[in-house]
C-alpha cells in the first residue's frame, strides 16, 4: 500500500535518529568531523597569518578556505552519508526488528522516508556543528569572513552528504543481504569518487561522435556529464563560492568559467550552479525512490 | 463479524508451496489457537495477515479490511509479538513503548504496560541487554498499546519459562474478557489447550481439522502412546495387544512394541503380551505428541 502518513514518518525518523545516535560508531564519526573541520580552519588561518604577505593576506577570505576545503568534504561526508546508511533496512530485515517496526501501522513508504529524515539528521547534525564551530577562528586570525557563503558552502555540503544517504538507503531497501546493500553503496562510492574522470572523457568522446556534436555541443555535453556524477557537481559548485568569475583552477579538470565562458558567452540555464544543484539533489531522491520499489514490491 | 478471512490462499516461495489453497476463518472475540509443527507455514500465515508477505493467489481480510491494500489500517488496530523479531539494542524498554503509542497515537502508559509484562524493574534498560524471555515480554507491551481488537501472537511462549507461559496466558485470557479477538500460534499442543476456544490445525500449509479445545482433548486422549521392551514378540503376541480393547494400533519395532490406546489399557496390553508368551523388560507412556494428534485428525482421510 503506498500511503505517506507525515506523523508515522515523523515517529520513524525520530526513533531511528534516537537510535542511531546512541551508536558508538557514528559517535566517533560525528567526533572526527568536528576535529576535521576545526583543524583545517585553524591551519588555514595559521598558515595565512604567518606565511602570508600583506597583499596575499587581504585577498584570502573565508571563500578562500571553503574552496579548498571542498576538496576534502567532497570525499568524506559523501562516505559519511554512505556509512550513516548502507545498513539501515537491510541490518533490521535481517535481525527481525523490522517485524516489530512494520507491525505499527507504518506503510513501507513512512518507513524509508522516516529513516531518510533520521538517518540525514545524524550525518547534517556533525557536519553543521564542525563548521559552525570554526567560525570564530577566522574573526581571532583576521581574514574576513563572509556569513552567507558560508552557509550556503555548509548546506550545499550536506546536499552532497545527503545524496549518499539516499544511495545507501536505497540499496539498503533493494538489497536482500547485507553484502549487496554494501556493494550497491560503496560501488556508487568508488564511481563517483575515482573512476568518474575515466567515464566521462569516453563517454563525452563518443556522445560527441554519436550526435556529431560540434565545439561548444561537446563542452556542454561534457559538463553536464560531469555533473551527473553529485561529487563533481559538487566540487563546481563549490569552486564558485565567493568568486563567480574567472576563477583560477590550478589543479584538476578546467572550470565552466574557464573552459566555457570564454568562447560562448553565458552558460545555458542546464550547466548554471542552480542546475547543478538540482541535480545534487536528484541522487538524494532517485535513489530512495528506486529502492522503495523494490522493498514495497518483496516479501520480508 | 470475523477478525479474520483467508479464503484460498496460496503461498509459493520458488517452487515450495508454503500455503495450499488455505481457508481459514477467525470469528470476532475468540481465542483461536493456531497449531501445527515447525515449517507447516504458521509463520507465512502470519506474515500474510501483517503484509509482510504477499499471497500468490487467493483472497485475505483482517477485520473487514484487505490485508495488502489497507494494511496500515489493519495494523492500526492489530497488536502483534511477531516471530523471529528483535528488538533495537541500544534503546530502553521504555522507549520501545513509547515508539509504539507514537505510533499507534494512542495515550497509553507505558510504564502500566510494561509493569503488566513483568518488566517493571527494567524499564530504563536497553534492550540489548534483555534475555530471551525478557525481549518477548518486551514485544507483548508493544502488542498490548492501543488495546488492539486483534491480537496477534506467533509462538508467544517462545523463551519464556513455564511461569512466564503461565502469566502470558493469563494476559492473553484478559485481552480475550476485554473483547479482543486473540490469533495465537503455537507448536505446542498444552499452550494451545490452555487458553483457546478453537484450534486450527495446519500441516504442510494445509488446515486439516478445526476443532473446539474439548474436541482436541478427545483427539489427543485417543493417542496415548506406550512403548514395552520385550525379549522379541511374534506375529501372535502383536495380534494380542491389538485384539486388547482400547487399543487402536500397534507395532514391533525390533523387540520395542509401540502401541497407542485411549483409556487406561495400558496393563491389559502388557497382561496380553505376557499372555502371549513374551517377557516384558520395561514400559512407558508419554502424553500424546502434536503428531500423534495429527495422525488422530488425519487417520480417516488415509
Amino acid at each position: 500500500m503506498t500511503s505517506l502518513d507525515p506523523d508515522s514518518v515523523r515517529a520513524v525518523a525520530r526513533k531511528d535518529f534516537e537510535d542511531a545516535v546512541r551508536s558508538r560508531a557514528l559517535l566517533v564519526l560525528g567526533g572526527v568531523f568536528v576535529v576535521f573541520f576545526l583543524a583545517a580552519a585553524f591551519f588555514f588561518t595559521d598558515l595565512i597569518g604567518t606565511a602570508g604577505s600583506q597583499e596575499q593576506q587581504s585577498q584570502l577570505t573565508s571563500n578562500s578556505f571553503l574552496r579548498s576545503l571542498s576538496n576534502v568534504t567532497r570525499l568524506l561526508v559523501p562516505l559519511t552519508g554512505a556509512v550513516v546508511a548502507y545498513a539501515s533496512v537491510i541490518r533490521e530485515r535481517e535481525s527481525g526488528s523490522l517485524k516489530l517496526l512494520l507491525s505499527l501501522p507504518h506503510s513501507r513508504l513512512d518507513v524509508l522516508v522516516g529513516k531518510l529524515l533520521g538517518r540525514g539528521a545524524v550525518l547534517t547534525l556533525p557536519v553543521v556543528f564542525g563548521l559552525l564551530v570554526a567560525v570564530p577562528l577566522f574573526p581571532v586570525a583576521g581574514i574576513s569572513f563572509d556569513a552567507g557563503t558560508y552557509l550556503f558552502f555548509t548546506a550545499l555540503t550536506v546536499l552532497v552528504g545527503l545524496t549518499f544517504v539516499g544511495i545507501g538507503l536505497g540499496a539498503s531497501a533493494a538489497a536482500t543481504t547485507e553484502r549487496r546493500a554494501v556493494v550497491g553503496t560503496f560501488v556508487p562510492y568508488v564511481v563517483f569518487s575515482l573512476l568518474w574522470g575515466q567515464i566521462l572523457n569516453r563517454a563525452t568522446q563518443r556522445l560527441s561522435e554519436a550526435l556529431d556534436l560540434q565545439q561548444q555541443g561537446t563542452l556542454e555535453a561534457y559538463f553536464l556529464l560531469r555533473a551527473l556524477n553529485p561529487l563533481a557537481a559538487y566540487k563546481m559548485v563549490a569552486s564558485n563560492v565567493g568568486s563567480p568569475e574567472a576563477q583560477l583552477q590550478l589543479f584538476g579538470p578546467p572550470s565552466r568559467q574557464q573552459a566555457y565562458v570564454p568562447q560562448f558567452g553565458e552558460l545555458p540555464w542546464y550547466l548554471t550552479d542552480g542546475a547543478f544543484i538540482v541535480l545534487i539533489a536528484l541522487w538524494v531522491i532517485i535513489p530512495v525512490a528506486v529502492g522503495y520499489l523494490v522493498f514495497e514490491g518483496s516479501d520480508l | 463479524m470475523t477478525a479474520i478471512e483467508l479464503s484460498n490462499v496460496t503461498k509459493q516461495y520458488g517452487d515450495v508451496v508454503a500455503l495450499h489453497n488455505l481457508d481459514m476463518t477467525v470469528e470476532s472475540g475468540e481465542v483461536y489457537g493456531f497449531l501445527g509443527p515447525n515449517g507447516a507455514g504458521k509463520s507465512t500465515t502470519i506474515d500474510i495477515l501483517l503484509d509482510f508477505a504477499r499471497p500468490t493467489s487467493g483472497e485475505v481480510r483482517v477485520l473487514d479490511r484487505d490485508a495488502r491494500e489497507e494494511s496500515v489500517a489493519v495494523r492500526q488496530r492489530c497488536g502483534v509479538l511477531p516471530e523471529g523479531f528483535d528488538t533495537y539494542d541500544r534503546l530502553t524498554a521504555r522507549k520501545h513503548v513509547e515508539f509504539a503509542v507514537e505510533s499507534k497515537g494512542t495515550d497509553d502508559d507505558p510504564v502500566a504496560l510494561l509493569e503488566r509484562v513483568g518488566l517493571g524493574d527494567a524499564i530504563d534498560r536497553q534492550a540489548g541487554g534483555f534475555s530471551k524471555g525478557m525481549t518477548q515480554r518486551l514485544a507483548l507491551a508493544v502488542a498490548l498499546v492501543g488495546e488492539p481488537e486483534l491480537l496477534v501472537l506467533d509462538e508467544p511462549s517462545t523463551g519464556l519459562d513455564p511461569n512466564g507461559a503461565r502469566e502470558m496466558r493469563t494476559i492473553v485470557r484478559e485481552e480475550a474478557d476485554r473483547g479482543a479477538t486473540v490469533f495465537f500460534s503455537s507448536h505446542v499442543l498444552g499452550q494451545v489447550e490452555a487458553v483457546c476456544d478453537r484450534v486450527g490445525i495446519l500441516r504442510d500449509g494445509k488446515l486439516v481439522a478445526v476443532d473446539s479445545v474439548e474436541g482436541l482433548r478427545e483427539a489427543s486422549d485417543t493417542g496415548t502412546r506406550l512403548e514395552i521392551e520385550t525379549d522379541g514378540v511374534d506375529d501372535g503376541a502383536l495380534a494380542a495387544v491389538r485384539e486388547t480393547e482400547g487399543v487402536s494400533e500397534a507395532r514391533a519395532e525390533g523387540s520395542l512394541v509401540i502401541a497407542t490406546y485411549a483409556g487406561d489399557a495400558k496393563m491389559d496390553v502388557v497382561n496380553a503380551l505376557e499372555d502371549a508368551g513374551a517377557d516384558v523388560a520395561d514400559f512407558a507412556t508419554s502424553e500424546a505428541s502434536l503428531e500423534d494428534v495429527f495422525a488422530a485428525y488425519t487417520e480417516g482421510e488415509r
